[in-house]
């Protein structure tokens, strides 16, 4: 090793990596020991870099970044037509992953559903999973309060006799909601973000269009992989629950109050 | 996820991720917005990763994949490219005493630099990552970041003296 190679892997180098045993910077530094100028420039060279490092840790980081990564806990109502807040701004990564969901679910409606007449349950889901991340924002607005997201759907004539599962309803994983449409009849949205950081959306909407729509007390659930989708019916109403989560996430938040696995507020959070 | 929370990893990367994105984006808009975009993917995604340990690189490294492809959709950052700068007058100069350095001269000059040496740079002297771990982050071989770095920090240093001495 001659001196600019030394110089090429002392310049990369961090004090303390003489720790990963590399054996090129062990020659490196025995080489700079050995060699007055090389070590002066090593000394000089590590000098620097400490005080750019410290210098750039002043940077100052924005003040409310932190909570703006942070869902809000207050009402934020958005103009349909505005970008909701930055942080569901969905990008492709997502809408590829919900893009897999929509083929995975035309292969499901295949088998899953049995007449052909009439709306069917699997093409609810399939459009709705694509077209509530493809759009500039994943929801209208922004709250965690279950009363008040029932309300704001209430005033904008969305489903708001909303019936949530009793492990779904203690659970702290509402992020927001939004107003979709399909063929013309209103769908509520709901946006949660589960224990485990799982995030799954329910779509509600109005049970009366489908063929297909499951008897209520008897949940449907399907399933490919990562991907899961349950939907069940309570009144006249039309529940959808998919995400990328394991069945069995989805299965034990549909269980009935005497099984849901809650404690503390938390869900789930000691079996996932 | 394996004892951490989401807040938790909030909180313990939020920041080093903001000066990170700051020196790629250049703008404290962006930055702010590729963090939170970095964080919902963790949110969305974060449940893939195996080894909990890997958190840090896998935050960062998802960060810069959001860059670049905003980059390539957007293409609205101009460079200073400042390249041109020949090898013998980077090994001429000499380091600035260390008084003349403050975090926002540091930064504008990291700002500066072609985005291939300001990646690595940044995650250098921002988080202390070795270079093997900015490999990983950055998906670009060893030897790639080494000369990258190499060259990347006299070039830092000829911008920051630049700056220092205007």
């Amino acid at each position: 090793m001659n001196r600019n190679e030394a110089k090429l892997i002392l310049d990369v180098s961090r004090p303390g990596d003489e720790a990963e045993a590399d054996p090129q910077l062990a020659e490196a530094l025995a080489l700079a020991q050995a060699d007055p100028e090389l070590g002066a420039w090593l000394a000089q060279e590590r000098a620097w870099d400490a005080a750019v490092r410290r210098e750039l840790q002043t940077v100052p980081v924005p003040p409310n970044l932190s909570a703006q990564i942070r869902p809000q806990p207050k009402i934020v109502p958005l103009p349909m037509e505005e970008k909701a807040a930055s942080w569901f701004s969905l990008r492709s990564p997502l809408v590829w992953a919900m893009a897999a969901a929509v083929v995975l679910f035309l292969g499901l409606a295949v088998n899953w559903t049995r007449s052909h007449s009439g709306m069917q349950v699997a093409s609810f889901a399939r459009d709705m999973i694509a077209a509530s991340p493809v759009d500039a924002h994943h929801v209208d607005m922004l709250n965690a309060d279950f009363s008040k997201v029932k309300g704001w759907l209430a005033d904008r004539q969305a489903p708001a006799d909303i019936d949530l599962p009793p492990a779904i309803k203690n659970a702290p994983g509402l992020m927001g909601c939004r107003i979709m449409s399909w063929h013309g009849q209103p769908v509520s949205m709901l946006c949660f973000m589960m224990p485990g950081a799982r995030h799954v959306d329910l779509f509600v909407t109005s049970a009366a269009q489908f063929a297909d729509a499951p008897a209520p007390g008897q949940p449907m659930f399907a399933s490919i992989n990562q991907n899961a989708m349950a939907s069940w019916r309570v009144g006249n109403q039309l529940y959808v629950l998919a995400g990328q989560v394991p069945e069995e996430f989805l299965k034990h938040c549909l269980a009935p109050a005497t099984t849901a696995r809650v404690r503390d507020g938390v869900l789930l959070a000691d079996i996932f | 996820m394996a004892g951490q929370t989401f807040d938790e990893i909030v909180d313990v990367h939020y920041e080093a991720l903001y000066r990170f994105a700051l020196s790629l984006a250049r703008s404290e808009a962006d930055a702010c917005d590729l963090v939170q975009q970095t964080f919902f993917r963790w949110a969305t995604k974060g449940d893939q990763l195996r080894d909990i340990s890997k958190v840090k690189s896998w935050l960062f490294t998802t960060l810069h994949r959001e860059f670049l492809g905003r980059r390539r959709h957007e293409d609205k950052f101009p460079k200073v490219e400042i390249s041109l700068v020949e090898e013998n007058e980077l090994t001429a100069v000499s380091a600035p005493p260390e008084q003349q350095l403050d975090g926002a001269t540091v930064m504008a000059a990291l700002q500066c630099l072609e985005e291939a040496y300001r990646a690595p740079l940044a995650l250098f002297y921002l988080e202390d990552h070795s270079y093997r771990e900015i490999s990983e982050i950055l998906e670009v071989p060893i030897g790639t970041v080494m000369s990258r770095l190499s060259r990347g920090k006299a070039l830092l240093r000829a911008a920051v003296l630049q700056k220092a001495v205007r």
